[in-house]
């Protein structure tokens, strides 16, 4: 680390975040168990921890609580008090502390997801994520979507020795006619998640049921169920607005166009791989 | 009984996609989300702020080949719910 600044990658865009006092630098990069990189940050950001302000309730939104100031932002009641300069992609930001200890640091997280999309201002649109567990299986990418407790971890965990990006936020990189499957350092349920990516094949909306089971979920239907699954797309100063989440419905109509999506049920054995193979193969080989 | 001169109108800010033969419609908030079958899809097509309820059961009956009594009752209850849900109003 340089200057004591912890620089993250996500995609093609790099954090750069330093910490006051310093031992959170070292803290969140062993928390993201991501080697520090090496290229200059798009975005830079300085954190000052402290315990000031009385202790409140963490929402589990940092998007839906999130306001802006005339100084800046503020988050979760103040929890999180920060201005960020567009101009120099700068942000200095207060954090409670109480957002960077386990299990809470990971509602931290979600700050960075809004660094990510101010890496992104200024060029066009074309990385989102989405909370969703991605597997490369036979050097394809698949997406499995679904909220908590639908199962992403648990298909993480079936999927070994298949490679797996994350168990909890994927990137998805739009191009004309493909997407590419990304994973994200983001911390998960799942801890032996790889670095890496792929072309997308196929979306999964998860359920747990009584035996494996497959249906194409052609309609608006999937559309409604990707969405509720996307990050908003909002930078550091930036609040959702009207046109934000249009934005994600076109994306989710886009998702749906371009790779099919299915209602997955399945039972915690790998017996779901067996039947991915054998549907996409067999709706290949009519093609 | 809703009166067939009435006009339904759409309310609000609402980000309405057609997809296939289904719609998807985002309320100004964001927080609901409500889905329409081909048939929804097609009578919501018809809620333009200018067409009465009596016109849209002109075209319903014309497209869809039905009783106008039966379709009537269909109507009125799928504009009840879209009222219900805060997605029109009667003009």
């Amino acid at each position: 680390m340089k200057n004591n600044e912890y620089r993250l990658r996500i995609g093609d865009s790099v954090l750069g975040m330093r910490f006051r006092p310093a031992r959170y630098t070292a803290l969140f990069r062993d928390y993201l168990g991501r080697e520090c990189a090496r290229e200059e940050p798009d975005v830079r950001m300085d954190f000052r921890i402290t315990s000031r302000q009385q202790e409140a309730p963490v929402d589990n939104s940092l998007f839906t609580s999130k306001l802006l100031t005339n100084r800046g932002f503020e988050i979760s009641g103040g929890l999180i008090k920060g201005h960020y300069d567009r101009a120099a992609q700068y942000g200095k930001i207060r954090v409670h502390e109480a957002l960077m200890v386990v299990p809470t640091i990971r509602v931290f997280e979600q700050l960075l997801y809004q660094a990510f999309f101010s890496s992104k201002d200024g060029g066009s649109r074309d990385a989102y994520l989405i909370h969703s567990c991605g597997v490369i299986h036979g050097g394809s990418g698949y997406l499995f979507v679904g909220p908590s407790e639908s199962g992403k971890s648990t298909v993480a965990r079936l999927s070994l020795p298949d490679t797996v990006l994350n168990d909890e936020l994927n990137l998805l990189l739009f191009s004309d006619n493909k997407i590419t499957l990304c994973g994200t350092p983001f911390n998960g349920l799942f801890k032996e998640k790889s670095e890496g990516y792929c072309e997308l094949k196929s979306v999964f909306l998860l359920r747990q049921g009584l035996e494996h089971k497959l249906v194409r979920e052609p309609g608006a239907e999937a559309v409604k169920a990707v969405l509720r699954e996307i990050v908003p797309p909002i930078g550091l100063d930036e609040v959702i607005t009207p046109q934000a989440r249009e934005e994600m419905l076109d994306l989710a109509i886009r998702l749906r166009e371009t790779v099919p999506v299915y209602r997955m049920e399945f039972q915690p054995n790998r017996g779901f791989w067996q039947l991915i193979d054998q549907k996409i193969g067999n709706e290949r080989g009519r093609e | 009984m809703k009166n067939l001169s009435a006009v339904p109108v759409p309310s609000g800010e609402l980000t309405v996609k057609k997809i296939g033969t289904e719609t998807i419609i985002l309320t100004e908030t964001g927080e609901e989300l409500h889905t329409l079958d081909e048939t929804g899809t097609f009578v919501w097509s018809q809620i333009d702020g200018k067409q009465t309820l009596d016109q849209m059961l002109d075209n319903l009956c014309t497209e869809y080949d039905v009783d106008r009594e039966e379709a009537q009752k269909d109507l009125f209850v799928f504009i009840n719910l879209l009222q219900k849900k805060g997605l029109v109003f009667l003009g």
